[in-house]
This record gives C-alpha cells, sequence and structure tokens, in this order.
C-alpha cells in the first residue's frame, strides 16, 4: 500500500501551492484530483477573482505570477482565465510523479498512525495510506455535504469584431465581470443552492434568450465546468491531521497557490 | 449477487447485498457522443432511463473535447434531430459546443432522461454474468442503482472491464492504441470578422487504462497549448477539459469485426447501419502496424479511402454476458477495425443501436442476444438509423474486370486496382506477370506489388530496384509512404534474404524513422523465417541500433493549422523490438541495455518491462 505522509485533495491553486512548496522536502507528500483540470475552481469556474494588483510574496506563487504577465495571461489587473491552465499542466511537469489525476476518493478511515484512503482510478480501486490529509477542494469531497452561502453559473463571452459596447456590471439578475482582453467578459449569473448543472444551463439558456439590449452583439462562447462558489472560512479542522483548506476561498488564484506554500 | 470491481486493472469480485437505492430499466454510463444517444433511444421507446456522466455537462469530445466538426461518418437518425435543432438555433449566438451542451440537455429532458453529472462508475453487480446494477461516486459519496441493462459508453470499455468482461487494447508488435490529440478551442480574431474555431494535433501516446500514464499524459497534453506570448488575435476560449483519445479497450463481443475481413469482403449478413469512414489511424510509424494496415497504406496508399462498415448487433454484447452492453469506440473491434468505426456521426448512430436493442430486450423480456434482428432493423429503419445499401453496393469500391484493372495499375493513384489484383488472385496473375516485363514503371511497380501480396516470386526483381533506386514515388497525399518502403515490407512479407544487404544500405544512407523502422521490421521479419540468416542480422542490427543510431525522431500527426507537430522518438520503441525478436533467437545482443539508457516515456518503458519479463 502506497503511503505518504501528507495526501492533498484537488489539483486546486492551494493543492499545487503545497505540493510546490515540499518539492524538495524529505516528506512523501501525493496530490489526487477526480479530474484533468489544474486550478479548475478558478479556471474551469470560471472565475476572474480580483486582488491581481499586488503580487504574492511566496516564491512559487511569485513566479506563477509573473509568468502570467510575461506571457500576456495577466495585464493591469485583468485576466485571460483560458490561459492560465497551460501554465499550471507546465508546472506541473516536474512534480508529475506525486499527481494523480482521474482519481476519485471513496472513503477515509482512521488508523493508529493516520488515515487509510480507499481511491477509485481507471486501475481500479485501492487503498493509500498518509500520516494526514489535506481537502482543497470547494465541495470538500473528503466529507461530503458542505453547504455554501451562494453559488454561481459563470460563463465566457466573446465580443464581435466590431460595434459593441462595455458591458461591465449588471444585467438583470447577472454581473458581467472584467478580463485581460476587450473583447472577452465573464457573465455570471446566480444559482439557487440547490441547482444542479441541469437547472444551470436551463437558467443560462433562459437569461440568454431574454439579455438586455447591451449583450445582444456578444457571444456565449463556453460555460463553466464547475460552478462559482462563496467560500469564507479558509481553514477547518475536518478531524485531527485533516484539513480543509479550499483553494476557492482565496481572492485569485495566485494567492490560493501562495496560501498552498505558506501552509503549515 | 456479487459486486465486481477493478484492482491493480483486473476485475475481482465479492459476495454484496442485493438493494439498490434506485433501479432503472435502463443505465447509461457516460453521455457522451454514443451515451446521449443510447439514453434518448431508450427512453423514447418507454423506458426509465439513469445516465451517470463522470464531467458536468454532456456529449463528451462534441462540447467538453472541443471537437465541433464532423468527419466522415454515415447519415441518419435521432443525430439528425440535434443536429437540424443546432442548425435552427445558429443564430443565438452561443458557440457550438456550448449550444450541444444545451440543446443535447433538452433533448434528454424532454425524452425523461434522469442525468448524474460528476459521477463516477465504480463497480458493477450481478448474477454469474448477468449485470444487475452499479455502483459509482458523487460529490465523494458511493452509491447504487439497479438495471435491466447496463450501457457502457464510456468510450474506454471501462464499466464492461469493472464487471469482468473479457478486453483487448492496442496493437500486436508494442501494445500501444493510436496517438491521441489534444484539442484548444480559441477565437480567431480579424479586423471585420470573429471565427470560433479548433487547434488539433495528435499529444503523443498514451495508455488509457494506465491511471498512472494517463495522470501524465492529461499534464503533458496540458502543457502543449502553452504559448509564449497570448494573443488576443488568436484567443484561447479553453483548452478541452478531456482528452481526444481515439482508441482504448475494446470488449470482445459476442461478434468482433476485423479490419481483415472488413478489406476481404467477409461481413455480417445482418447488419443494422452502415459506418462509412477511412482507415483513419494517426500513428505514423506504419511500420509497427499490421500486415494488413500495412497492405492498405503502405502497398495500397488507401489510408483516405472511404468504405462502408456493416454493424452487427453482437458486437454490441460482451462476450458470455447478458444485461451489459458496449457501446461507441470500445465495442468489439479489433485495432486495425476501430480506426475506421470512431467517427462522430456513427458513434451517435452506435449509441443509438444500442439503446434500441437495450429497449427490445426489457419490452420483450428476451437475452440481450435474443433480440430479433427483424424488429431491432424496424426500429432503426423508423429514425433513419438503419441506412441499408442496395445489394450492388460494395463495402469497397474496386474497379472490375482486367481492362480497369490494368488500367488503374498504370494510373498514380493504383491502390484500389492493387487491392482489386490482389483480391482476383490467380485470375489476375498471367496479366500481373506480363506487366512486369513492360516498359511502363507505373504498372511495372503496381503489378509487383500485387503479385508480392499474392506471395508470387516474380516481383521481387522489381521491388528490389524500388529499393535500390529509393523510388519515392507516392500514391497518395493523405498519409502518403514512399514507394521504396512498401517494397522493403514486401521483401520482408515474402521473406526475400537476398534482399538483407540492399535493407541495410538503405538504412545506412537514409538513418530516418521510417527508413529504419520499415527496414527493422523487414529484416526481423526475415530472419524469423530464414534461420540461416540470423546470426548476421542479429549482429549486423544489434550494432546499428546501439550505436549508430542515435534519435529517430517522428513528427505527429497535425489535424489543424493551428497546431505544432509534436515529435515521439522511435529509437527506443525499435530498438526494444528488435531486442524481443532477437532474443526469441537466442542470440546475443545489446539492445535492451541500449534502450535501458534511452527509455523516458511511459511507451518505452511499458515495452522494456514487459521484454524484460
Amino acid at each position: 500500500m502506497a503511503h505518504s505522509e501528507l495526501l492533498v485533495i484537488g489539483a486546486t491553486g492551494v493543492g499545487l501551492g503545497l505540493i510546490a512548496s515540499r518539492e524538495n522536502a524529505d516528506a512523501q507528500v501525493l496530490l489526487i484530483d477526480r479530474g484533468i483540470i489544474p486550478g479548475a475552481e478558478f479556471v474551469n469556474a470560471l472565475v476572474p477573482g480580483d486582488g491581481w494588483d499586488a503580487a504574492p510574496s511566496s516564491s512559487f506563487a511569485k513566479s506563477v505570477y509573473d509568468e502570467l504577465i510575461a506571457r500576456n495571461i495577466l495585464s493591469n489587473g485583468r485576466i485571460h482565465l483560458p490561459a492560465i491552465s497551460p501554465v499550471l499542466y507546465e508546472r506541473m511537469k516536474p512534480l508529475a510523479s506525486r499527481i494523480r489525476l482521474s482519481t476519485e476518493i471513496l472513503g477515509i478511515a482512521a488508523t493508529a498512525s493516520g488515515y487509510e484512503m480507499t481511491i477509485s482510478d481507471a486501475g481500479g480501486i485501492s487503498k493509500i495510506t498518509a500520516a494526514s490529509i489535506i481537502d482543497t477542494t470547494t465541495a470538500r469531497i473528503s466529507r461530503p455535504g458542505m453547504t455554501f452561502a451562494s453559488k454561481a453559473f459563470n460563463v465566457l463571452l466573446d465580443a464581435p469584431a466590431r460595434d459593441f459596447s462595455e458591458i461591465i456590471g449588471q444585467h438583470g439578475t447577472a454581473t458581467v465581470l472584467p478580463c485581460r482582453f476587450d473583447s472577452e467578459r465573464i457573465l455570471s449569473l446566480p444559482l439557487a443552492a440547490n441547482d444542479g448543472f441541469a437547472d444551470a444551463r436551463r437558467k443560462l439558456a433562459q437569461f440568454w434568450k431574454e439579455r438586455d439590449e447591451a449583450l445582444r452583439p456578444w457571444s456565449l462562447a463556453a460555460s463553466a465546468g464547475a460552478f462559482a462558489y462563496t467560500v469564507t472560512d479558509k481553514r477547518t479542522e475536518i478531524a485531527p491531521s485533516w484539513l480543509h483548506l479550499p483553494s476557492a476561498a482565496y481572492r485569485n488564484i495566485t494567492l490560493a497557490i501562495e496560501a498552498g506554500e505558506n501552509a503549515k | 449477487m456479487e459486486l465486481s470491481y477493478l484492482s491493480a486493472g483486473k476485475a475481482v469480485s465479492e459476495k454484496a447485498a442485493a438493494s439498490f437505492e434506485a433501479s432503472y430499466d435502463v443505465i447509461v454510463a457516460g453521455l457522451g457522443s454514443a451515451g446521449v444517444y443510447a439514453a434518448i433511444a431508450a427512453a423514447r421507446a418507454g423506458l426509465r432511463v439513469l445516465g451517470i456522466e463522470r464531467l458536468s455537462s454532456v456529449y463528451g469530445q462534441g462540447s467538453s473535447g472541443g471537437m465541433m466538426g464532423y468527419c466522415a461518418g454515415s447519415r441518419g437518425g435521432i443525430y439528425e434531430e440535434i443536429d437540424a435543432e443546432i442548425e435552427r438555433r445558429a443564430t443565438d449566438k452561443i458557440y457550438k459546443t456550448e449550444l450541444f451542451r444545451i440543446v443535447v440537455e433538452e433533448f434528454l429532458s424532454a425524452a425523461g432522461v434522469a442525468v448524474i453529472f460528476d459521477a463516477t462508475v465504480i463497480g458493477v453487480y450481478r448474477e454469474g454474468k448477468h449485470v444487475r446494477g452499479v455502483r459509482y461516486v458523487k460529490d465523494g459519496a458511493v452509491r447504487s442503482a439497479g438495471s435491466q441493462v447496463l450501457i457502457d459508453a464510456t468510450a474506454e470499455a471501462e464499466v464492461a472491464a469493472i464487471a469482468g468482461c473479457e478486453t483487448t487494447i492496442g496493437r500486436d508488435s508494442d501494445g500501444e492504441p493510436q496517438p491521441y490529440s489534444s484539442v484548444r478551442v480559441f477565437s480567431e480574431r480579424k479586423p471585420d470578422s470573429v471565427h470560433f474555431t479548433l487547434a488539433n494535433f495528435d499529444a503523443g501516446y498514451v495508455f488509457p487504462s494506465d491511471p498512472v500514464d494517463l495522470s501524465y499524459g492529461a499534464i503533458h497534453a496540458g502543457a502543449l497549448h502553452l504559448a509564449e506570448k497570448f494573443t488576443e488575435e488568436k484567443k484561447l476560449i479553453a483548452v478541452a477539459a478531456m482528452l481526444g483519445v481515439r482508441e482504448g479497450r475494446f470488449i470482445v463481443g459476442e461478434e468482433t469485426l476485423r479490419f481483415h475481413d472488413l478489406i476481404r469482403g467477409n461481413v455480417t449478413d445482418k447488419p443494422l447501419f452502415h459506418a462509412l469512414s477511412f482507415h483513419d489511424n494517426h500513428t505514423k510509424d506504419w511500420a509497427l502496424e499490421s500486415d494488413d494496415s500495412k497492405d492498405w497504406v503502405t502497398v495500397c496508399g488507401l489510408w483516405g479511402e472511404n468504405f462502408h462498415v456493416p454493424i452487427p448487433a453482437g458486437a454490441f454484447i460482451p462476450k458470455g454476458f447478458d444485461g451489459i452492453l458496449a457501446t461507441g469506440r470500445c465495442m468489439a473491434f479489433d485495432h486495425d477495425m476501430a480506426q475506421s468505426v470512431r467517427m462522430r456521426r456513427d458513434m451517435h448512430k452506435l449509441g443509438e443501436v444500442s439503446g434500441s436493442l437495450a429497449a427490445l430486450s426489457v419490452k420483450l423480456r428476451v437475452p440481450l442476444k435474443k433480440v430479433p434482428h427483424a424488429e431491432l432493423l424496424s426500429m432503426l429503419t423508423k429514425t433513419g438509423c438503419a441506412n441499408m445499401l442496395d445489394a450492388d453496393t460494395p463495402m469497397i469500391k474496386l474497379p472490375q474486370g482486367e481492362e480497369a484493372i490494368r488500367s488503374a495499375l498504370a494510373s498514380g493513384a493504383p491502390g484500389l486496382a492493387i487491392w482489386a489484383a490482389y483480391r482476383a488472385g490467380s485470375a489476375m496473375k498471367k496479366m500481373l506477370v506480363s506487366n512486369l516485363a513492360g516498359s511502363d514503371k507505373m504498372l511495372r511497380r503496381s503489378s509487383a506489388f500485387a503479385l508480392a501480396l499474392l506471395g508470387d516470386k516474380a516481383s521481387l526483381p522489381v521491388l528490389r530496384e524500388t529499393v535500390s533506386s529509393y523510388d519515392e514515388t507516392l500514391y497518395t497525399s493523405r498519409n502518403p509512404q514512399k514507394c521504396a518502403y512498401a517494397a522493403v515490407y514486401l521483401l520482408g512479407r515474402m521473406n526475400d534474404a537476398e534482399s538483407i544487404p540492399l535493407i541495410f544500405d538503405v538504412m545506412e544512407t537514409h538513418p530516418a524513422a521510417q527508413d529504419v523502422s520499415y527496414g527493422v521490421t523487414a529484416l526481423l521479419r526475415i530472419g524469423r523465417d530464414v534461420s540461416a540468416c540470423r546470426k548476421d542480422v542479429a549482429a549486423r542490427l544489434s550494432v546499428f541500433l546501439s550505436e549508430r543510431i542515435t534519435a529517430l525522431p517522428l513528427p505527429m500527426q497535425v489535424s489543424s493549422s493551428s497546431g505544432t507537430a509534436q515529435v515521439e522518438d522511435l529509437a527506443t520503441v525499435i530498438r526494444l523490438i528488435a531486442a524481443k525478436e532477437i532474443s526469441a533467437w537466442e542470440l546475443p545482443h545489446t539492445l535492451v541495455d541500449a534502450a535501458k539508457k534511452s527509455a523516458r516515456t511511459f511507451r518505452e518503458r511499458r515495452l522494456l518491462s514487459q521484454i524484460i519479463a
């Protein structure tokens, strides 16, 4: 049975910060994620975030922040969200031996020296052990049953070649947020607490049909693969040596990476 | 009742309680290109249907995979209704990959299909070989549901493998499925226009049933989208949320479709519809493919030739099982056949057939194997899915008659005529042999190729001449192979020991990936059958591949102009393939040591461990 000192759940900003900061440490760290998209709580949820004006101070987060600027992904405090994932994938390459994507967690049991996890991947069901666990997922998949104050369904909009106006701000129930390029904006549609993706897309289709004149020249380019949640608690102890540090609690992905790097 | 699941890649089972949280007539695992239509077809037939999807939206490659267009595939069926609705809403200003999500979900909802997103199947309940339900995980919680028929639409035969059904994967030479792709969708912005499109290129090899390789494959592919500067002119919309895996596990079916049979006209007499495509394997190392594949692509240049593939019910049913079907590209195909039955239109239709087959089995209360062909065909005819061909329409359009074949053999694209002459066998031999003596170089060469396929030694002088003159003629622009490569392959196929020095000469003069891989596989083949030359071949190959060759770079396919070709190094794989054969001859070589030093990728290490074992 594979053993690690620390099991990190979620290839989130916090999750990647956690494993990057332990790159040269003796402690064995393993990161698992049920999907394949790094920083999904921002990138796949289409959450541009804010607070981009100031660079994070920790080394890995700062180097990612600088790279985003160098590659024209971040400028004047505005972010070109879809381009973050290739940057993170490249950063994951040297860490790949301790990352398992497409891996589900089925259950966790306490042992004398830590925890035993039942996981599932393309090879099937197996068990791993870890002295401690840090769950960085928004949904807290290691201990299901998380509830949220509010959630939204975000979509990416694409402008026509010309003859369109600025749309940042409120449009009925939805809010339009700024992005790196003038031709891209995020539209954030509020949802009810128990809405699933089918409800979300139904509401989106309805909203789109009835959208106001200012939005009409724009195209709906892509919807989020994960919901945008409002997460307030940055740190919860689920059990001894089993923490929930939700990455979505941070203002943007580089600040989440910083939090992961600095986590004790 | 037993619960079956995978452990270290193999199905194991334990006794389990038989109570389900919910029960359905049909459960579809994977709501992608095939699964969506399986669910709609079954629900429209009046059944209670549940769909379980790993991602948070439907339509797989068509939405999350970024593949917004069609390539080949046959017409007719429920998918045409969805395409008509997509067309009708073209002015909605919703990009197609997103519109697919919205419209397809509307169709599923209208048909009454229950859908669970972000959920993964992890176990199968069965009584003996009769599948009774699934176990899945959703938001960290494990759940179960009962089914009369479980449809595996995961594209990887994942559920069938979990259930313990027999599966296969990869080609014979090195066990690899064909290359996977990685897609990004972007908005191409010009002063007067905006165009939503995709870039699609092959990312290398991934073994989709290996969790470590799959994880690394996702990271590797995602990083390939990195640009020095991201621009608004080619503004990224999304890196695809799923890999473009073209091939993975296949079930072993009640009936298994083989390319070898199809190109010889041996096909089912009970087709449900006809898939339509070409031999769309994205591999670049054709020397490592099967003889059938090389006959078709290397010798005849027919990679891009469209043909029909009749699909029988037995290809959906895992052998010996009931209560479970596989649909989509993981059905009972062999590696060569699978290349031609993986287009999105055909996946939609395979999905529809599986849903209809499941519906009839439930309604008529008969095992899946016993569903009457006529009733199933009638159901598929009503939706237009069953595109039956006229009795005189062949699967492959070959020239007929000696004169037509002879004149086509002399043309610049003689492939179909070479194949027709081969198929005609002894009836054409006299004509082919007489062509060898003529002055028409094209006719001589293509006639020699046909004779070589027939195993006729009269072809040898022309084959050798084609190699020694390094004939670079191409029979096609679609995945073209030089005639010299075809001749090297055919000389190997005919065990022509006299050509050994000639083949080594070609590799010495052109120490590149294609020349060396065709040369080495031909030499190994001659050595396998002509034991007298083994010592010489083994000694020279060991030195050549260990010392002379340092790298064999081979660019992968780029399917759209916006991608950059990924380069694979073939050197280690070729060393290992040679090592395997020469070891079987019980002769010394230094190839494993050389390969150990150079093995880096999962593909190379997997092959290395197989050979050491």
